[in-house]
C-alpha cells in the first residue's frame, strides 16, 4: 500500500515538473501551394520527439510542445513531403504549403498517416491523381471501383451496384461527400459511381476503428472530399471518354479570398444506343443517360473564419418503349437521383480550438412509371411508384488540442423525411394514390465525445462515446450508447500493434429487392417492427514499415450485425396496394470475420500494392433455413488484388511521358440464388392436391445457395502525358484483357424436355481511349 | 452496314451467354413430405430423392427407410411401405393442438425429421355458396381464435365431366383481410390475388372476432369444392414458397433479368420437404346445368 502511494506520489511529482516546463502551441493549416486549397488529413511528424499530428477535415493542426527547437516533416498523399525547422518560444501559427508531386510522380494509397504510430486502423486514403492513373472501365475513372481493390472490400457480382466492407451490406457503409451523406452512389448497373473524379480531392475509407464522430451506419465510413477550387488562378479541364464527357472549371472569385469549383459530367451512351437501334431498325426503343453536377464555393472570411458552400446534383434516367404504339402502347421508365447542398462555417477560436458548423440538405429519390397510350401521345394511363428520402441536418463539431490530447465533441440534429413508397394509378376515369403507413419524418439527435490521447511514447489510446436518440415515424423512441475504443502499442520505431472495438447503430434500413439493382432499392425508416440495427466491430492488427518504403499490415476482424432486415421470400414488386413494406420483411442477424493483409509501396518509379483478404460473411433469419446460417451474397472467401504503376523515366526527346498501370483482381465466386434440383411436391392431399405436376418446386435450401465461379480480370492502361503540349494527356486502356466471362446472373431456359442453366456475363473485353485537356 | 451490326451483335451476345452445368456432381437430396390432417385416419409419407431440373423429373422413392411417428414425444406408430404406390402409410388419427414428429432413418444411416403442431380448425366455420347469380358467390365465415396466430387458406376446385379437378383461378375478392402479397399495381384484378387462386389470411393475435370473406368466380364447372382451412406455420410457409417459386418459373423465361428465384421452405432436418398440418371444412356444390343461361 505504502509502495503504491509512493509510486503515485512520484508520478504526480514527475507530472508536476513536466507541466512546469514551459509549453507552447504550434498550429495552423496545411495547404496546396499552387491553389491555396486546404489539405485534410495531412500529417506533421517531429522526428526527435517521435510525435506527430494529423490535420482535421479542414486542414487544421495544433500541437502543444515544450519550448525548444523542432524539425517537422509534413506529408500528404500526392504531394512532395516538406521539412520545416523552427524554434518554439511562443504560441505560433503558420501555414504550410505543399507542392504537388505531379501526375506521374504520384504517390499511391497510404494507410493511416505515420502508418504505425497512431490509433487509426483499417484506414486507406487515395488521392484524385491516383484515381486518374488507374485502369478504368470505358475510360471513366471511378473512386468506388478502386476501393474494390482494397482488402476487406468485396464487390457484388458483375452488373450489381453496391459493395460490402467487412461483411456489411452496401447501406451499412456511410458514404459522405464533404460530410454530407449520399444515399445512392451508383449510376446504372453499378459500373460507375456518382463521384465525378475531376471534382474530388481525396477519398478515405475507415473500416476498422470508427471514431465516435461518425454514426448512423454499421460497418464502415467512406469520406469523399471535394476540391475547394483554386484561390489563385483560373483553370479548366475537360475529359472525353467513350461513355461520358466531363468539364471542370475553377478559379478565384476574389484572389486569395474566395474561390469556386464547378464540374459537370454527362453520359452520352444514349446517343450510341439510339444509333444502334436506328441501324438495326429496331421496333423496340430504349434509352439511358445520367449526369452529375458538382459545385463548391470557398470563402476565406478572415484568418479565423472560412465558409464553404457545396452542391451536388445527379440523375439517371432509363426508358423503354415500342415504336408502334397501336400494337404495343406501353412505355416503361425509371429515374433516380441525388441532390445535396451544404453550408459549412469554420471558426478558429484560438490556437487550440477549432469549430465547424454544418447545415445540409440531402435528398434521394426514385421514380418508376409505366404509361399506356390510349389514342395518341397526349392521352395515356399512367401508373408507377415513387420513393424518396430527405435529410436536413444541423451539426456542430469542436476540435480541442491540449498536451497529448486531441479532443473532439459534437452535437447533431437531423430530420429525415421518408416516403418509402408511394404508388399511383392515373387513368382517364380516376386517379388513385397509396402511401405507405411509415411515411413521415423521423428525428435523430446525436452527441459524441472522443479523444486521441498519446499516453506515452509507446501507447496511444482513442476512447470515444456516442449517444443517439431517434423519434420514429410511428411514434416510438429508441436510444443507444455507442462506445468506441482504439489502442496502439508501438513495438519498435517501425512496428506497432493495434486493437479496436466499436458499437455502431443504424437508424435507416435499405431494402434490396433484386439481384440486378436498377436502383430500386428502397430506404425505409426504423419502426416498431423494423427496429434499429446495431453492430459490434472488433479488430486486431499489426503494422510494420519494411525496407525500401514498403508498408505491411495485417488485420484480423470480427463484425456482428444485429436487427438486419430483408424482404420475405419471393417479393417481386415493391409494395402491394394496401400493404406496407414492413409486413413483408424478416429480421435477422449477420456476422463476418476475416484477415486483411496488405503490402503497400507508396513511393517510387514502381509503386502499388498487393492485397489479400480471407473472409467469411453469413446471415441468419429465424424464418429461413430453420434459422441456420447461410452465406451472404457478398461473401467471397479469398480475394487478391495487385495494383501497380510503372513510371517511365523522363526523356526530353520523346513526345510523351508514359506511365503503365495494371490492375489484377481475383476473388472466389460470390453467392447467388439458383435452383439446383427439383423435389417432389407435397400434394398427396390438401390445397395442392390437384396442382399439376409440371411445377415441382426447385430445391433451393436457402438464399444464396450457389457458389459462383471465381471472379477475375486483368486491366491495363497506358497514360501518355504530352511533353510538348503539357496540357494534353491521353489514356489508353483495356478492361478484362483476357476476355474472362465473369458471371453476372443465371437463368433457366427450357429446351425440349430439358432445362438449361445459362450464365450471362456482362463485360467481355472493353478497350477505351480517353482524352484530357487542361486549359 | 446492317449485316456488320448484326454480326457484331451476335458475337457480343453469344460471347456473353454461356450454358453452364453448375451441378454436375450434385447429389440428390432425400425429400420427405407428410401432411397431417385430423379428419383422416391414415397418414401418408412420401420419401423420395430430388431430381435433376427438367420438364419430366424422375423422383426415385426410398423403399427401405424406418419411419416413426411420435405424439408429444411418445412413439405412437411406425410406417409401412406401400410398394404399389411407393409411399409409406401409418394408420393413426392425429388430434388438434398436439405436436407430432415424423422421423425417418435411411439405409445410409442418415436421419430426417420434421415436426408440426396440428392447428385448431376454424371456429364456428361455415361456407355458403350462392348459386342464384351468373357467377358463384362463396362466403366463408368463421371466428378468429384468441391468443394465437392463425393461418387460413381459402380456395376452390372445379371439375368438368371427364376431366380432372382444377384450381379456380383469379377469384374476385374485395376483402382487405386477404394477403395482397406481391400484388402488382398494374394488375387488372381488384385486389389481385397473387397466390395463383389461393387466398391467404394471416390472423393476428387478436381477441376472438367473427371473420367473413366472400369471393366470386365465373360459373361453368359441373362441380365445385370450396375449401376453408387453417394451417400450421410450416405448411403456411411451404405453400407461400411453392407458389412464389412456381410464379417465378412461369415468368422467368420472359424476363430473366428481373427476378430472383424463390427459395424453398423446408422444415426437415437432414433433408428437404415438409412435415405440416392443416384442418378445415369443405363445401361441395354440383351444378345441374353448366351455365344458368343453358336452363333458360
Amino acid at each position: 500500500m505504502i509502495r503504491s502511494l509512493f509510486l503515485f506520489y512520484m508520478i504526480f511529482i514527475a507530472g508536476y515538473f513536466c507541466q512546469a516546463q514551459r509549453h507552447f502551441t504550434i498550429s495552423g493549416f496545411v495547404e496546396d501551394a499552387s491553389s491555396g486549397e486546404r489539405l485534410p488529413g495531412a500529417t506533421l511528424y517531429e522526428q526527435r520527439l517521435k510525435r506527430g499530428t494529423i490535420c482535421n477535415d479542414y486542414g487544421f493542426f495544433s500541437l502543444t510542445l515544450p519550448e525548444g527547437e523542432y524539425h517537422f516533416q509534413t506529408t500528404y498523399v500526392g504531394f512532395e513531403p516538406q521539412s520545416i525547422s523552427f524554434s518554439l518560444h511562443r504560441d505560433t501559427s503558420l501555414t504550410i504549403n505543399l507542392h504537388t508531386a505531379g501526375l506521374l510522380e504520384e504517390v499511391l494509397v497510404k494507410g493511416a498517416p505515420s502508418f504505425t504510430g497512431n490509433t487509426h486502423m483499417g484506414e486507406h486514403t487515395l488521392s484524385l491523381k491516383q484515381i486518374k492513373t488507374m485502369p478504368a472501365l470505358a475510360g471513366e475513372s471511378d473512386v468506388l471501383k478502386i476501393l474494390h481493390t482494397l482488402p476487406g472490400v468485396n464487390p457484388g457480382s458483375e452488373g450489381t451496384s453496391g459493395f460490402s466492407v467487412r461483411g456489411g451490406t452496401p447501406d451499412q457503409t456511410q458514404i459522405l461527400l464533404d460530410g454530407i451523406p449520399v444515399y445512392n452512389v451508383f449510376h446504372g448497373f453499378g459500373y460507375f459511381s456518382v463521384f465525378n473524379g475531376a471534382a474530388l480531392q481525396n477519398v478515405s475509407l475507415l473500416k476498422g476503428a470508427i471514431p465516435a464522430r461518425y454514426g448512423g451506419r454499421l460497418s464502415s465510413v467512406l469520406n469523399v472530399s471535394m476540391r475547394e477550387g483554386n484561390m489563385r488562378y483560373f483553370g479548366a479541364e475537360t475529359t472525353i471518354s467513350p461513355l461520358a464527357g466531363t468539364v471542370t472549371t475553377e478559379g478565384p472569385i476574389v484572389k486569395d479570398k474566395a474561390s469556386f469549383l464547378l464540374s459537370g459530367r454527362i453520359c452520352w451512351a444514349n446517343a450510341f444506343l439510339q444509333l444502334i437501334q436506328a441501324i438495326a431498325n429496331s421496333e423496340f426503343k430504349t434509352g439511358y443517360n445520367f449526369y452529375d453536377l458538382n459545385g463548391k464555393i470557398n470563402w476565406k472570411i478572415n484568418a479565423q473564419d472560412r465558409f464553404y458552400l457545396s452542391f451536388y446534383n445527379g440523375r439517371d434516367g432509363y426508358y423503354s418503349k415500342w415504336n408502334l404504339k397501336e400494337a404495343r402502347p406501353d412505355k416503361d421508365g425509371f429515374n433516380w437521383g441525388n441532390i445535396s447542398i451544404a453550408g459549412r462555417w469554420n471558426h478558429l477560436f484560438n490556437t487550440r480550438t477549432f469549430a465547424n458548423i454544418t447545415l445540409y440538405y440531402s435528398r434521394f429519390y426514385y421514380n418508376k412509371y409505366q404509361k399506356t397510350y390510349l389514342t395518341d401521345e397526349k392521352r395515356f394511363d399512367r401508373s408507377g411508384s415513387r420513393s424518396q428520402l430527405e435529410d436536413i441536418t444541423l451539426k456542430t463539431d469542436l476540435d480541442y488540442f491540449t498536451g497529448h490530447h486531441h479532443l473532439r465533441f459534437g452535437v447533431s440534429g437531423s430530420r429525415q423525411y421518408l416516403n418509402p413508397e408511394l404508388t399511383f394509378q392515373m387513368t382517364d376515369r380516376a386517379d388513385s394514390t397509396w402511401r405507405d403507413v411509415t411515411q413521415g419524418a423521423q428525428y435523430i439527435l446525436g452527441l459524441y465525445a472522443e479523444d486521441e490521447w498519446e499516453l506515452s511514447e509507446h501507447w496511444n489510446l482513442a476512447p470515444g462515446i456516442r449517444f443517439s436518440g431517434q423519434w420514429t415515424t410511428d411514434g416510438n423512441f429508441y436510444s443507444s450508447l455507442e462506445p468506441r475504443l482504439a489502442l496502439t502499442r508501438t513495438l519498435t520505431p517501425k512496428s506497432s500493434l493495434k486493437v479496436s472495438f466499436s458499437i455502431m447503430q443504424q437508424s435507416l434500413h435499405l431494402l434490396q429487392n433484386s439481384s440486378l439493382s436498377w436502383n430500386v432499392d428502397m430506404w425505409v425508416p426504423i419502426t416498431r417492427k423494423a427496429k434499429p440495427a446495431y453492430s459490434y466491430l472488433y479488430s486486431l492488427g499489426i503494422y510494420r514499415q519494411l525496407k525500401g518504403d514498403l508498408e505491411f499490415s495485417a488485420e484480423g476482424w470480427y463484425n456482428d450485425f444485429r436487427n438486419t432486415i430483408r424482404y420475405e421470400n419471393g417479393i417481386r414488386y415493391l409494395k402491394p396496394k394496401n400493404g406496407s413494406w414492413q409486413d413483408y420483411t424478416l429480421t435477422g442477424r449477420s456476422r463476418a470475420y476475416g484477415l486483411d493483409l496488405m503490402l503497400n509501396k507508396p513511393h517510387g518509379r514502381m509503386n502499388g500494392w498487393l492485397a489479400y483478404s480471407l473472409s467469411k460473411s453469413e446471415c441468419s433469419y429465424p424464418a429461413l433455413n430453420l434459422g441456420h446460417w447461410f452465406p451472404s451474397s457478398y461473401d467471397r472467401r479469398h480475394k487478391i488484388n495487385l495494383v501497380g504503376n510503372y513510371i517511365f523515366s523522363e526523356n526530353p526527346q520523346a513526345r510523351f511521358r508514359k506511365v503503365v498501370a495494371v490492375n489484377f483482381t481475383y476473388s472466389s465466386g460470390n453467392y447467388s440464388t439458383v435452383g439446383h434440383q427439383l423435389y417432389p411436391l407435397a400434394n398427396a392431399h390438401g390445397p395442392l392436391e390437384y396442382e399439376t405436376n409440371f411445377y415441382h418446386p426447385e430445391y433451393i435450401a436457402h438464399p444464396n445457395n450457389t457458389h459462383l465461379p471465381p471472379y477475375h480480370h486483368l486491366d491495363i492502361s497506358l497514360h501518355l502525358q504530352n511533353q510538348k503540349r503539357k496540357r494534353e494527356s491521353w489514356s489508353l486502356g483495356i478492361y478484362n484483357i483476357y476476355f474472362r466471362k465473369n458471371p453476372s446472373f443465371y437463368y433457366q431456359k427450357r429446351k425440349g424436355g430439358e432445362v438449361e442453366l445459362r450464365q450471362i456475363s456482362l463485360l467481355p473485353i472493353v478497350p477505351c481511349i480517353t482524352y484530357n485537356y487542361r486549359f | 452496314m446492317r449485316k456488320v451490326f448484326y454480326l457484331l451483335s451476335y458475337l457480343l451476345l453469344t460471347g456473353c451467354e454461356t450454358v453452364v452445368d453448375l451441378y454436375r456432381d450434385e447429389v440428390s437430396q432425400p425429400v420427405m413430405n407428410c401432411l397431417l390432417c385430423p379428419d383422416s385416419s391414415r397418414i401418408r409419407i412420401d420419401l423420395k430423392y430430388s431430381a435433376k431440373i427438367s420438364s419430366y423429373p424422375n423422383f426415385v422413392a426410398e423403399k427401405k427407410a424406418q419411419i416413426s411417428l411420435t405424439e408429444e414425444g411418445q412413439l405412437v406408430a411406425r410406417a409401412r411401405f406401400d410398394s404399389l404406390h411407393e409411399y409409406y402409410l401409418i394408420d393413426y388419427q392425429v388430434k388438434p393442438s398436439c405436436k407430432y414428429q415424423v422421423m425417418a432413418f435411411l439405409p445410409s444411416g442418415d436421419c430426417l425429421k420434421g415436426e408440426t403442431q396440428i392447428p385448431l380448425p376454424p371456429a364456428h366455420s361455415a361456407i355458403t355458396i350462392d348459386t342464384t347469380r351468373y357467377s358463384f358467390r362463396i362466403t366463408n365465415r368463421w371466428h378468429n381464435i384468441s391468443g394465437e396466430f392463425q393461418y387460413y387458406w381459402i380456395y376452390a376446385y372445379g371439375h368438368w365431366p371427364d376431366s380432372h379437378e382444377i384450381l379456380m383461378h383469379n377469384p374476385g375478392c374485395t376483402s382487405p383481410l386477404v394477403d395482397p402479397f406481391n400484388v402488382d399495381i398494374d394488375s387488372d384484378f381488384n385486389p389481385p390475388m397473387q397466390y395463383d387462386g389461393y387466398m391467404r389470411i394471416e390472423s393476428p393475435n387478436d381477441p376472438a372476432t367473427p371473420i367473413s370473406v366472400t369471393y366470386t368466380f365465373s360459373r361453368g364447372d359441373e362441380t365445385i369444392w370450396a375449401h376453408l382451412i387453417s394451417t400450421d406455420k410450416n405448411y403456411d410457409l411451404y405453400l407461400k414458397a411453392y407458389i412464389s417459386n412456381k410464379l417465378y418459373r412461369e415468368d422467368v423465361h420472359e424476363l430473366p433479368i428481373q427476378y430472383n428465384p424463390s427459395y424453398t421452405y423446408s422444415n426437415i432436418e437432414g433433408g428437404a420437404g415438409i412435415v405440416g398440418s392443416y384442418c378445415g371444412i369443405c363445401e361441395k356444390y354440383q351444378e345441374t346445368h353448366a351455365n344458368p343461361e343453358d336452363s333458360l
